[in-house]
């Protein structure tokens, strides 16, 4: 089938603003990746065009682009995966990030962030001679949030971040939940400390931007809720 | 200001309608809250002020302004719900279904209070 | 953008629980006001009989509660969704006393209405 790409192109050394420019392309297949069709417009129509990815298969999490108006993993979804109207598909970098070029955003702000929660194990004791031993009931607590590949699609999908930038973001706060429920953690309260805070939990409205973006299907906003009450049980 | 654009142009799933209408019905009753409260200030005044308010009140474009007003509180009162299922129980993992529900159940009362408001079986 | 991270923890918990709290309360005053005040054969909204219905302590009560919690939620609501902004402090402290301030004033006025009979 025929198709029209419509990307969001700026060279911040010839552009004043981020404009629009069409490819067709023909010979699509409906099983092709979004990834798929942005490779053959490089490869070749315009070689210019920035973009980022690297293992392409929705390991790396570096892909993260608005896909139809929401965020999506180019490399996870299929041209067939998408309502298409008027045979046009419209690809924006994610939101809320600056921009340096085409679809490329700074995400140094997105993991400034991870960073603040201590995405690392804090245990009181010394290590043991072999593992540090969880049963399966408390390892099932973590498999979910462990599934995050650090995309930023959440976190630049959620409105409260759109309005102020200083909000922590639902990637940082899943990643605080994997340790404040990992049962070999022994840093919660000081962790809880970190995301309890006005930029932090309470900006949250649950509004589900953040689990319709998630190409690995997390709940967030359930992890969240459950951040939400460990907080609140240290105030009742 | 960019934020504004990246909100229209942004898909809306459910939960953004929700939390949006949410907001704008939550300051819409703020406001009303306000208004009713100085609208009952004609009690201090006697019996004749306040009758005459309360005449006003029973104009046609007044009953509509009730059952816009009934509108509103059904859909905040409910989405409110909502809400403190998704943060205090296990909302999240179905709050779409509570949502066309809510919604559901939400258009048969507003119709019934069309009925109420419009026969006006209780004035 | 080098992110730091300014604010601490701050109670946000509890003005959160409280708003979930008195929401629910509110819905079951709310289905009380709506039966009890408006849409029930007797209840009429002549001045004698908003008079008559003042003098039951329990319609008293009821109101009393509904002025209170539904200016509390309202105005915690509304700063919820101002404070939502990065507004630079001196507007953003404005809009907070605005906000108290009204609430506290439209407070009185209800209350004193209600102490009225």
């Amino acid at each position: 089938m025929e198709l029209t790409v419509r990307i969001q192109r700026y060279d911040p050394e010839k552009d004043s603003a981020p404009h629009f420019e069409n490819y067709k392309l023909e010979n699509v297949n409906k099983t092709d990746r979004i990834l798929d069709l942005l490779n053959r417009i490089k490869w070749e129509i315009d070689g210019g065009l920035t973009y980022r990815r690297s293992c392409t298969h929705g390991i790396c999490g570096s892909d993260a682009v608005k896909i139809n108006g929401r965020n999506r993993l180019a490399c996870s979804v299929l041209v067939q995966d998408l309502k298409i109207s008027k045979s046009t598909i419209q690809i924006e970098p994610i939101p809320a990030l600056p921009l340096e070029k085409d679809l490329l955003v700074d995400m140094s702000s997105f993991f400034e962030k991870y960073e603040i929660v201590k995405p690392y194990l804090i245990p009181k004791d010394a290590p043991p001679e072999r593992e540090r031993y969880q049963t399966n009931e408390d390892a099932e607590l973590l498999f979910e949030s462990a599934k995050c590949i650090q995309c930023g699609s959440c976190s630049t999908s959620c409105p409260s971040l759109w309005v102020n930038e200083n909000y922590i973001g639902p990637a940082a706060f899943l990643k605080a939940y994997r340790f404040i429920f990992d049962t070999r953690d022994d840093a919660t309260a000081e962790r809880l400390d970190l995301i309890d805070t006005t930029d932090g939990l309470w900006r949250c409205h649950t509004i589900f931007n953040c689990v319709e973006a998630c190409p690995k299907e997390i709940d967030i906003t359930w992890h969240i809720s459950q951040l939400k009450k460990a907080a609140l049980r240290r105030e009742i | 200001m960019s934020w504004i654009k990246t909100l229209l142009t942004y898909e809306k799933a459910p939960g953004a309608w929700s939390w949006g209408l949410h907001r704008i019905t939550g300051l819409g009753l703020m406001f009303y809250l306000y208004l009713h409260i100085f609208a009952l200030t004609a009690l201090q005044e006697g019996p004749e002020a306040f009758n005459a308010e309360m005449e006003l009140f029973k104009s046609p474009v007044f009953m509509l302004l009730e059952w816009a007003l009934f509108g509103l509180v059904l859909f905040h009162s409910f989405n409110g719900f909502r809400i403190v299922l998704i943060d205090l129980a296990q909302g999240a993992k179905y709050h779409k279904k509570m949502l066309y529900w809510l919604t559901g159940i939400s258009i048969a009362l507003f119709a019934g209070m069309g009925y109420v408001i419009f026969s006006g079986v209780f004035h | 953008m080098a992110y730091k991270q300014v604010s601490s923890r701050s109670g946000g918990a509890l003005s959160w629980f409280l708003q979930r709290v008195t929401g629910i309360v509110l819905l079951f005053v709310m289905i009380g006001h709506y039966i009890l005040m408006h849409y029930n054969i007797d209840s009429g909204h002549t001045y004698d009989a908003v008079l008559s219905r003042m003098q039951n302590p329990f319609y008293k009560g009821l109101q009393m509660t509904f002025v209170v919690l539904g200016i509390y939620h309202g105005v915690n609501g509304t700063w919820s969704v101002v404070r939502d902004f990065d507004l630079n402090k001196s507007v953003s402290w404005t809009i907070y006393a605005l906000l108290v301030i009204s609430g506290v004033v439209f407070g009185l006025v209800g209350i004193t209405t209600l102490m009225s009979f």
